[in-house]
């Protein structure tokens, strides 16, 4: 099978992180902070931007610097790259935007095991130039923050009846209160994911089991080389 | 062959050191700006919280020259005679519980209030949440051996009952004063 090629346009790899291979739905990446933050529209759509700052900022960092990391310890930079960046962000969002801070709480330095941005560094800004491995940042962050706004927005609305914080007349009073728990979190979660995959049903061949299955198959590389 | 094994062991420490030293210097950098910022929030939180704990105080000094009892911060006494107000900490699910307590002269609590927590997130809520079901037993109580705890969140309760008893054991120390 012929590895799909990485010759892809930079607004195809702008947009392919939004629906086609949006990292929460499709690659199933971050999902701990997805479940997290998306009780309420204003904490999810705080994180999104915040990852998004972070995978902009740390893809574009690898990427120049792919040439001069070893192999041996290119996971250990891309860690120290990547917490030094969600650390500058974590003091920003401290001091000017205080409330966020306090809403996001423990969420916001766990963006640096965000398995999105340590996924696309090894996958994609390892291996491609600065603008595309900026472009795919932005996309992928979009795409992240884009899901969490929709999760955000069923859990509160249908959940504790508010929109960002504003009170709706109807839902307030006919709610679903385990939307925003746990449980209905994963909920959600799933019937999301169920919808991307019929949304993307017929435009992304793959197989069934095995290697021509898997979400990352376009950039692992591995495909076509299993025993 | 000695050259290559060489040179694999010391350019990935190489590297991996610079990048360390780069990104240090920047978060400093960051640090520097944003450092004064987030104090002075902090000292305008602080500043609001008095009052939230101690609606009739005014002109809060801090008290000086006394030995801290311990999980005892800092004492503030409210220059119009409502009382003194004491930021204390006890140990609660997730580390130290700092609370606010304020205390009349008749030795009944006029307030309280979390500063800061390490709870679990919702479940704790009822116990350090502002206006939580658990301090709002609080105003009047002079004996914190009467509190009650919150079920489903004991090790909180008993955090924020153990800082409200450092509070009362700082102020047996101020009255004996």
């Amino acid at each position: 099978m012929k590895k799909e090629c990485q010759k892809q346009s930079g607004l195809d790899i702008l947009l392919r992180g939004i629906i086609k291979e949006n990292p929460v739905l499709v690659l199933v990446l971050g999902t701990c902070p997805s479940m997290a933050t998306s009780t309420s529209v204003s904490t999810a759509v705080g994180m999104g931007l915040a990852a998004t700052m972070v995978l902009l900022c740390s893809n574009m960092l690898i990427s120049l610097l792919r040439k001069v990391i070893p192999d041996t310890v290119r996971i250990p930079c891309y860690i120290v790259v990547i917490a030094g960046f969600v650390t500058v962000v974590q003091m920003l969002v401290q001091a000017y935007f205080k409330d966020l801070y306090d809403s996001l709480g423990v969420f916001l330095p766990l963006i640096v095991v965000n398995c999105i941005i340590l996924g696309r560094a090894e996958m994609f800004a390892s291996k491609n130039g600065v603008f595309h491995s900026a472009l795919d940042g932005l996309g992928m962050g979009l795409g992240f923050t884009l899901t969490l706004t929709v999760m955000g927005t069923i859990r509160e609305v249908l959940g504790s009846g508010s929109f960002a914080g504003h009170e709706l007349p109807f839902f307030s009073e006919y709610n679903i209160p385990i939307l925003s728990q746990s449980p209905g979190g994963f909920f959600v979660f799933g019937c999301l994911i169920a919808l991307v995959a019929k949304l993307t049903h017929g435009r992304v061949k793959h197989e069934a089991t095995g290697c021509g299955a898997c979400p990352h198959r376009t950039v692992c590389g591995k495909l076509g080389k299993e025993a | 062959m000695t050259a290559t094994k060489k040179s694999s062991l010391v350019a990935p420490v190489v590297v991996l050191t610079i990048i360390a030293f780069a990104i240090a210097a920047i978060l400093a950098f960051v640090n520097d700006l944003t450092a004064p910022v987030i104090k002075a929030q902090e000292e305008a939180a602080a500043q609001a919280a008095l009052l939230e704990v101690m609606p009739d105080g005014t002109d809060f000094t801090d008290v000086t020259g006394l030995e801290l009892p311990e999980n005892v911060v800092k004492i503030q006494k409210a220059g119009n005679g409502a009382g003194y107000v004491f930021t204390t900490y006890g140990k609660g699910f997730g580390g130290n519980i700092q609370v606010m307590v304020g205390i009349d002269p008749e030795g009944a609590i006029t307030g309280t209030k979390v500063l800061t927590h390490g709870e679990s997130a919702g479940i704790s809520d009822p116990v350090v949440g502002d206006g939580s079901e658990f301090q709002q037993q609080l105003p009047g109580v002079t004996d914190p051996g009467q509190i009650e705890a919150v079920s489903g969140a004991t090790k909180s309760s008993n955090g924020m009952i153990a800082a409200i008893e450092a509070a009362f054991d700082a102020l047996a120390l101020v009255n004996a004063e």
